[in-house]
């Protein structure tokens, strides 16, 4: 036998192995050494003895992300700035190698990231590449209700933070009534209005309150909030404004504008909170 | 749905090319967010962008004199900004109705390797 024995089974599964690892890690770069060792593992391995190929090495690929993803946290919380997913050319083929487009944007990377690794590993394998729950189960090596358990959560953590905006009218109810508890530190309120994965930024502009890194959480932003509340609304004026015909409110002390206040949110809450401090950009600002 | 955000990046990429600082700000959530990964590159932002003046700025900064193409990354349309040829940042989006929510930029060269070869 040559090392090449098992190489038309494996390039018939190529795609759709890389497309599982790059959705496991986020990383074309990590998912070429992951299909890497597939092969190097596959070449040796006594074929004979495997029944269905593409099972057997979806199976290994899905494994070896596992541990890939677990050694790659770790490395993630040392990275500078902010980690992002490495952008892939889908041109060619807009699914990645599987039969839905399911968990490859951004914006569900980015989310996929905050779900432990054989979290992930179930939701991609379902949503992406509709395994049957008992084939997960077997590949994951978990019992099949939980892999129920652990899509139908992982799904739950998708959908909620890709919830459709609320309505402009109830945004400008929404910054109202987030105004009125954040000037008198009412945290409770301040709660009751937050989505649980709630962000505060801030643009600087040298301030003490605007925080320059974002404040995560339901509790703890509603906690930066109240905390400042007792000096920093003193005779601050508070005045209704568009930007892009979305809610905002401007603040000024003693006639200047100082500061604009807007944010998002859903149907699960106020889920972003954005401010500006910085005096000269207000100009785009209209009443 | 789709079709709309396809409309929107468009609409945003052709304002970075143009350099059409009105057009990219009328096209941003006043609560727009963008995220910047360099990989460690001190120059580049490490903080979140935040605010319709201050994303604009740097989309138009990253896209200043540059060649700029819509394309399929990830699935869905997202900015392709090339100088000398070279693919130089990729950028993708969140849109909710008519604006753009979340910016992500990847300048890391890591991570343009496979854009490059």
């Amino acid at each position: 036998m040559t090392s090449t024995a098992g190489l038309d089974e494996f390039i018939a599964v190529r795609a759709r192995l890389f497309g599982i690892a790059y959705r496991m890690l986020g990383s074309a770069t990590e998912a070429d050494d992951v299909l890497q060792e597939v092969w190097l593992r596959w070449s040796e391995y006594d074929h004979s003895s495997v029944r269905a190929p593409d099972a057997f090495l979806a199976t290994m690929t899905t494994r070896l992300s596992i541990n890939a993803a677990t050694t790659a946290r770790a490395r993630y919380e040392t990275y500078i700035g902010p980690w992002l997913p490495e952008p892939i050319d889908t041109s060619d083929d807009p699914a990645l190698g599987a039969e839905r487009g399911e968990a490859l944007e951004v914006a569900v990377l980015l989310l996929m990231e905050k779900l432990t690794p054989v979290e992930r590993a179930a939701y991609v394998l379902r949503e992406a590449f509709v395994y049957e729950y008992a084939a997960i189960a077997e590949i994951v090596q978990l019992k099949e209700p939980a892999v129920r358990q652990l899509v139908s959560r992982a799904r739950k953590h998708v959908r909620e933070a890709r919830r459709a905006p609320v309505s402009s009218g109830e945004q400008r109810r929404l910054l109202e009534a987030f105004l009125t508890a954040a000037q008198v530190g009412d945290m409770q309120s301040l709660e009751r209005l937050f989505a649980e994965d709630v962000v505060s930024y801030s643009d600087g502009g040298g301030r003490s309150v605007a925080a320059r890194i974002p404040v995560v959480g339901r509790s703890r932003v509603a906690k930066f909030i109240a905390a400042f509340s007792s000096h920093f609304w003193v005779g601050v004026t508070l005045r209704q404004a568009q930007i892009n015909g979305q809610a905002a409110t401007v603040l000024s002390k003693n006639g200047d504008d100082f500061a604009v206040v807007s944010l998002s949110a859903s149907a699960e809450g106020v889920d972003q909170i954005t401010w500006m401090m910085n005096p000269q950009k207000l100009g785009a600002i209209s009443g | 749905m789709t079709e709309e955000r396809d409309t929107l990046i468009r609409e945003i990429g052709r304002a970075c090319e143009l350099g059409d600082v009105s057009a990219t700000h009328r096209l941003l959530h006043p609560a727009v967010v963008a995220l910047v990964d360099s990989g460690g590159d001190l120059i580049a932002e490490t903080e979140p962008v935040v605010g319709v003046i201050d994303v604009a700025q740097q989309l138009l900064e990253l896209c200043r004199g540059a060649s700029v193409t819509v394309g399929e990354v990830n699935g869905v349309l997202a900015l392709i900004v090339r100088r000398a040829l070279r693919v130089t940042s990729v950028v993708a989006f969140d849109t909710a109705a008519e604006h753009v929510t979340r910016v992500w930029i990847t300048l890391n060269p890591l991570k343009l390797r496979r854009w490059n070869s």
